[in-house]
């Protein structure tokens, strides 16, 4: 019932004419953003801010981790195969010496 | 339905402090989110163009400064449109002092069902003038509950009324818009 009333409220107030704002309205409010914020104290460390901005944005947080995670991995598996081959080097190298004596 | 609401509430909050931490791209998704409905409101409320865009500018100034007290118990939106309907009614009771109707909280009318016509064939101009007979807070209250999907609690937040009172001004507000629109319609016919 209460639904049905406020469909047909609406369809009814939905017919008013709302004059359009000025062209930039949106502008003035965000300069006075600007204004109220650059009076406001900044948090003193950036890490506050961080947390905020991570809690935004918790998808572009997890693929960073991912990223991060992955690349580590890469890093590491990459060290030590380098490493694998260089001890295969220095075996090839000691096993030729040791012909050549 | 309620963890969800909790969820909107949580990145409302949320991002309403990035943006008066200095977030740049926040505070423009707080003004895209709110200014349009925000000023719909406000014009519907008043009337008039620079009246509106002054409230609805003002009650975004306040937001960003009670940013801290903003606890995010209730949504954004219903924050935001509670500053701009005080400040609504704040300028009617300054242009209008002897308008603004107390409303009598002792005076109860029994709730029935209201059988509305189909409302066609009525002008535009009509209807701004029914809505122009109701009371400041009758017509708050209807545009809050009809476009921003307030419940009557909320509405009794912002207009600092209990609910009883918010379902009993609500219910005279429509009882008094159907009678109007309905002489709008008897001029159309002759």
């Amino acid at each position: 019932m209460r639904s049905n009333d406020k469909k047909h409220l609406k369809r009814v107030l939905d017919q008013i004419k709302v004059q359009g704002p000025s062209t930039h309205f949106e502008q003035r409010i965000y300069q006075d953003w600007q204004r109220t914020v650059s009076n406001v104290e900044q948090p003193t460390h950036r890490l506050s801010e961080a947390l905020v901005l991570a809690r935004l944005h918790p998808r572009i947080v997890g693929l960073i981790a991912i990223v991060a995670i992955t690349a580590s991995v890469l890093l590491g598996q990459h060290l030590l195969m380098s490493q694998d081959e260089e001890l295969h080097r220095i075996d090839a190298l000691s096993e030729l010496s040791l012909s050549t004596i | 339905m309620s963890l969800f609401s909790n969820k909107q509430h949580r990145i409302g909050r949320a991002l309403l402090k990035s943006a008066v931490a200095g977030n740049s791209q926040a505070s423009k998704e707080v003004i895209r989110l709110l200014s349009s409905p925000a000023y719909s409101l406000a014009w519907k409320m008043l009337g008039k163009k620079e009246d509106a865009e002054d409230v609805v500018q003002e009650a975004f100034i306040r937001l960003w400064k009670s940013a801290d007290t903003f606890s995010g118990k209730s949504g954004l939106s219903t924050y935001f449109y509670t500053i701009v309907s005080n400040l609504c009614l704040d300028r009617i009771k300054s242009l209008n002092k002897g308008f603004f109707e107390e409303f009598n909280e002792l005076d109860h009318y029994p709730i029935q069902e209201i059988e509305w016509s189909n409302g066609e064939g009525i002008s535009p101009e009509s209807i701004q003038k029914a809505m122009n007979v109701l009371s400041s807070k009758q017509r708050m209250a209807m545009l809050m509950w009809t476009y921003q999907d307030m419940t009557a609690e909320q509405i009794g937040y912002a207009l600092e009324m209990n609910k009883n009172s918010v379902d009993q001004l609500l219910y005279r507000a429509k009882l008094k818009l159907k009678a109007e629109l309905e002489k709008g319609e008897s001029h159309a016919i002759k």
